[in-house]
């Protein structure tokens, strides 16, 4: 039987409003609002579970995205354990590295789906200090929780994904290291008793949160942070993949609708597929574009031809490999 | 054909019978019209819920709007004839499920729960507990 989680001290939580000592109505409105539902979902449980079924699931992800192989290993890995050890998928924290395109932030959504967890994506770029992770300080009259709180008060489960992306874009401005709350929420013993700038006085357990970072490039990211993380470097797909990803992505989305099926070709030409091959420049787009372009086929005879691909998504030697726009 | 007058006994026996009827009506209607109900009628789904949201905010003010608990407390049967026919001296109970789940795993590694309110319209039961219990735990907090 899984453990009870301890997440929040309740004997902060009783009796706050008062303790507060603010007549600042605003100040007692806050702090209703934000522990209310923190109360209200406060017993979690671990999503994210070892089974057969997930085995399967991931497997399916890595043929969709063959380039996060190694990622998808170690996650298993991570995945075994934790059953092991009596909880679900626990304090995963890894950092994907490559080029713009190559599809690590549609990964980090799959994955969050994959493994049944609530998620949510910070943009980092631009960002200039800590307050969106961290929180804000209470003394300002705007302040605001940031993504930890946010996200643990909505969650059911004590293991959401909390996706940084583009944790190289960030930029330290005046002093401010927008990236400092990570160095507590990335360490166990510490994040075990995070407290929101915003709540100072509210400590809870964000000791299990699973967090992916993406970037670009890291050479510019100091090394304590880097050495917080277990580093991937994705590479772009090789043109055979994102042939077969086409090929396997087209027949999915004909199963997954048999009233579509019986109108369209089983397999797409060879001259399409090359075309589409040499114009995306990641999966990502793959589902969408098809989607468009049965819908196009079903007009006419249920083939789809060279011609139904969009200008924009053919590829010129000239210009870069385009998607659609995100 | 002759009519059969009812014996006295009998006519009395239907009198309490309808008064028992009225009672459990009246109460029923009152909790409805409050919204919240402090006896053991009128713990629809919705009054539960309301229920929950004012237990949340008893728990923020803490103290006595804690140890009282107002909203998730039941201090009158809505049958008065059958306090006496389940021998209840005094109605003091506090619905667990119109807490917090946090707050009744808590409370339930200390105390028992001392028995279940099966709603009239056949939902699942409602968890009590002793309101002593209830403000002994809730004393913890202070």
């Amino acid at each position: 039987m899984e453990k009870p989680i301890e997440f929040l001290n309740l004997k902060e939580i009783v009796g706050i409003t008062k303790r507060i000592g603010s007549a600042d109505k605003d100040v007692i409105e806050r702090h209703k609002r934000w522990m209310t539902p923190l109360v209200q979902h406060a017993a979690k449980a671990f999503g994210a579970w070892q089974t057969d079924d997930l085995d399967f699931a991931l497997n399916r992800l890595a043929d969709d995205h063959p380039n996060f192989f190694d990622v998808i290993t170690w996650i298993k890995a991570e995945l075994v354990f934790a059953k092991w050890a009596g909880h679900g998928l626990d304090f995963l924290r890894i950092l994907l590295v490559g080029p713009a395109g190559t599809g690590k932030t549609t990964f980090c959504l799959d994955l969050a789906k994959v493994l049944g967890l609530p998620a949510e994506v910070v943009a980092m770029n631009s960002r200039q200090t800590g307050a969106f992770i961290g929180g804000s300080e209470a003394y300002w009259s705007n302040t605001s929780p940031g993504a930890v709180f946010k996200l643990l008060t909505q969650s059911p489960v004590i293991n959401p994904i909390l996706v940084l992306d583009e944790i190289d874009k960030t930029s330290t401005h005046d002093g401010y290291d927008p990236l400092s709350s990570l160095y507590t929420l990335l360490e166990r013993r510490t994040a075990e008793q995070f407290s929101d700038a915003s709540f100072p006085d509210v400590h809870i357990n964000a000791a299990h949160i699973n967090w992916i970072a993406t970037a670009n490039d890291i050479s510019e990211l100091n090394t304590p942070l880097r050495s917080r993380f277990n580093i991937f470097e994705i590479r772009p797909l090789h043109d055979d993949e994102m042939a077969a990803l086409i090929g396997r992505m087209y027949g999915r989305l004909l199963d997954d609708h048999p009233a579509v099926r019986s109108h369209m070709s089983a397999t797409l030409s060879e001259a399409v597929v090359g075309e589409l091959v040499a114009g995306l420049e990641s999966g990502r787009d793959i589902d969408r574009l098809l989607r468009m372009m049965v819908g196009q086929a079903l007009r006419g005879d249920g083939r789809i031809t060279p011609e139904m691909i969009p200008e924009m998504m053919k590829h010129e030697s000239a210009k870069p490999r385009m998607g659609f726009l995100q | 054909m002759t009519t059969v007058e009812p014996t006295l006994e009998q006519r009395v026996q239907s009198l309490e019978s309808k008064f028992s009827s009225l009672s459990k009506e009246r109460a029923r209607t009152t909790n409805t019209e409050n919204g919240m109900g402090n006896g053991m009628y009128g713990w629809s789904d919705k009054q539960l819920e309301k229920a929950r949201a004012a237990v949340i905010e008893a728990v923020l003010e803490g103290d006595e709007s804690l140890r009282t608990l107002v909203a998730a407390r039941i201090d009158m049967y809505g049958d008065p004839f059958l306090v006496d026919e389940l021998h209840i001296r005094k109605v003091d109970f506090i619905v667990l499920d119109a807490l917090p789940e946090i707050l009744r795993e808590a409370f339930l590694k200390e105390y028992e729960p001392i028995a279940n309110l099966l709603p009239d319209d056949g939902q699942s039961a409602l968890l009590l507990a002793k309101g002593k219990d209830w403000r002994e735990f809730a004393s913890t907090f202070h």
